[in-house]
């Protein structure tokens, strides 16, 4: 983990599951706060994937809510020591990039995550997020971040 | 014969298709049948062949196509059926045969010694070619056992044009190679050292089919001052029409040095109207090069462009106020009028085609061309030049100049997650889209207030409430798929506007 920034990276994660992976967010999102918050997180994560499939490269999702119950924005990556299984259509994950968003959150912010989403258009960064060992990794992050 | 004829055709194509040796039971799986058919029916394709076997086979692996006596194969065959004349293909070559010598007059007999064909026949293909001349404005007349054909030398050069068919199918690069068209090989040579020498002279390059066209004019010329050395040209060119001729400097020298290359050639003189006849038919074709802009453009030219444009725009219902398309059209127009003027037909060999894929511009373009034949006194506009014509519309329609961008939204839960990223995609790739706003999905009402004039949703996350506006799902992923269905829905979207 990376200090207490917007962004947060975790390079070499072990998570294994779906079930995991949005346990770990919620707990991200919420730190202090109740189960149920905690809950309520991951059921809209669930939901949002109802509506349409975070997948948007191959080997990457982009799993993203706007919450009350997410106290302060945020981008979270998680780059898997080993690839996983996420549902029944999706496998073979390496990389996920989830975007926690609180409810009415200001221009700015919202402006700055923006900007992220659209970099990820471009094949070849997502590529390196892919691929990079963890320093060029957090280096591509950082770039980012003093551009933005 | 049918069927089985028909199964060997099929076994010879299957193998043709495949690289590799075939099992005997893939064949007879295939053909439907049983493998001891297929033995009988490769032993007899390898009997009939004319050396070797055509079919090779392996133990083991099965059968192979030697490819190389394949396509001699066919050759052989082809010629074969050369000697076969349709009854069709009969009346045309004597067509040929009369209009080339025409007004001369032929032998019944000889005409038609090469088709063994009795009396009640001959007499039934006079009356059908007769009917055929008739377009042209010819007369078949028959004296004394002998057949001519009679009219104005420019109604022969037309028919010639139109009923040899070898004339539709040339491809000016292929002519020097092709020893399939019977075209006699030093006049091809001579003629397209003719069309070298017309665009240096000219300083341009003749495109497809105009280039066909100036050929075929010159090879009729050829063949038919060799067939009849004395033919009278009645027709005379008009003292203005010479006139006008000699103020176009180039275009009148380079067609008077083309024809006088040619009477040498033939080490024949030739009357003088035939430059003039040259003449109208490089001032009717377009040219690429220096002549190619709009300021050499008559205001007749003009005006006749606009009224297609203008016309279509309403008959189409689409809004045409792109410059390029008017550059385009004039400069096919212009050489256009002057054919209509002088009879010159270029045959259009894509008419089928155009027909069928863009049927509703051409008859929209039809409809036109009527309409701009009254309103400019010009002669009727025929279907080869209403399917170029067709061309310039729907190569505009489809490459979508003519087009407003349609306003789109692009939405997912957030508004800042995969629609910011959908938005980046489709930006690069679909320019035909102007995206107004990227918005959260639960935002839905606020922004169809916001947006009235929104024209479509394309949105990552499923929407459930009704919505009157076009709208398409597509994945994060933004697939090939997903840009097929967006490219879908776009056409779907100028079709109704």
């Amino acid at each position: 983990m990376n200090g207490n920034s917007f962004i947060q990276i975790y390079f070499d994660s072990d998570l294994e599951t779906k079930e995991e992976v949005y346990d770990f967010i919620s707990e991200v999102a919420c730190a202090q706060d109740s189960c149920q918050q905690k809950h309520g997180i991951i059921y809209q994560f669930n939901e949002r994937e109802k509506a349409g499939s975070p997948l948007i490269a191959e080997h990457v999702l982009l799993p993203h809510i706007e919450s009350e119950h997410v106290l302060e924005s945020r981008i979270l990556f998680f780059r898997l020591a080993n690839p996983i299984r996420w549902d029944e259509t999706i496998e073979d994950i390496r990389l996920i990039i989830a975007i926690l968003l609180k409810k009415d959150e200001e221009e700015a912010m919202k402006k700055k995550i923006a900007a992220f989403t659209r970099s990820l258009a471009d094949e070849g960064y997502v590529d390196r997020l892919l691929n990079l060992e963890e320093k060029k990794f957090q280096k591509e992050i950082i770039k980012f971040r003093e551009e933005s | 014969m049918g069927s089985k004829d028909n199964r060997e055709q099929k076994l010879l194509l299957f193998l043709s298709k495949n690289q590799d040796y075939v099992t005997a039971g893939d064949l007879a799986e295939m053909l439907q049948t049983s493998k001891k058919t297929v033995y009988r029916l490769i032993k007899k394709i390898n009997d009939e062949s004319l050396d070797d076997s055509l079919i090779v086979s392996e133990k083991g692996r099965g059968y192979k196509l030697d490819y190389e006596k394949f396509i001699n194969y066919q050759k052989s065959n082809k010629k074969y059926k050369e000697d076969d004349f349709s009854p069709d293909e009969r009346r045309k070559r004597i067509m040929e045969e009369l209009l080339l010598s025409s007004p001369k007059p032929i032998n019944i007999h000889y005409l038609f010694s090469d088709y063994y064909v009795g009396e009640s026949v001959i007499f039934k293909d006079e009356q059908i070619m007769s009917e055929e001349l008739k377009k042209y404005h010819l007369v078949l007349e028959r004296k004394n056992r002998t057949l001519a054909i009679l009219g104005q030398e420019v109604n022969i050069r037309k028919a010639i044009k139109e009923i040899i068919e070898i004339f539709n199918i040339i491809d000016i690069d292929d002519l020097k190679t092709n020893q399939e068209l019977n075209f006699n090989k030093y006049d091809v040579l001579v003629i397209l050292d003719q069309l070298r020498h017309i665009e240096k002279g000219l300083n341009i390059t003749i495109p497809y089919p105009y280039n066909v066209n100036i050929f075929s004019h010159l090879y009729i010329l050829l063949s038919r001052s060799r067939k009849n050395p004395a033919f009278i040209f009645t027709d005379k060119v008009s003292q203005e029409k010479t006139e006008s001729m000699k103020k176009d400097f180039d275009f009148y020298q380079v067609a008077k040095s083309t024809i006088h290359n040619m009477e040498q050639y033939l080490n024949n003189a030739l009357p003088e109207i035939e430059v003039y006849f040259l003449y109208q038919y490089l001032v009717s074709s377009r040219m690429q090069g220096t002549l190619d802009s709009t300021s050499t453009l008559s205001s007749r030219v003009i005006q006749v462009t606009k009224a297609y444009i203008n016309e279509m725009s309403t008959r189409i219902g689409i809004n045409i106020d792109n410059q390029s398309i008017f550059v385009d059209l004039a400069n096919h127009i212009k050489p256009m009028l002057n054919r209509l003027e002088h009879n010159i037909r270029v045959k259009n060999s894509l008419l089928s085609q155009i027909k069928v894929t863009y049927e509703g511009i051409f008859s929209s373009v039809k409809n036109v061309s009527e309409f701009v034949s009254e309103e400019f006194n010009l002669p009727a506009i025929n279907d080869d030049e209403n399917g170029f014509i067709t061309l310039y519309f729907a190569k505009m329609i489809e490459t979508s100049q003519h087009q407003h961008p349609i306003k789109t939204l692009i939405m997912c839960t957030t508004g800042i997650g995969t629609s910011e990223l959908l938005k980046a995609k489709a930006k690069n790739k679909f320019p035909e889209l102007e995206i107004v706003d990227v918005v959260a999905s639960r935002n839905m009402q606020a922004y169809k207030e916001k947006y009235s004039d929104i024209e479509l949703i394309l949105s990552t996350v499923h929407i459930e409430e009704d919505i009157p506006i076009p709208y398409l799902l597509v994945s994060a992923m933004f697939t090939i798929d997903d840009q097929k269905r967006l490219q879908k829905k776009i056409e779907e979207i100028f079709h109704e506007r």
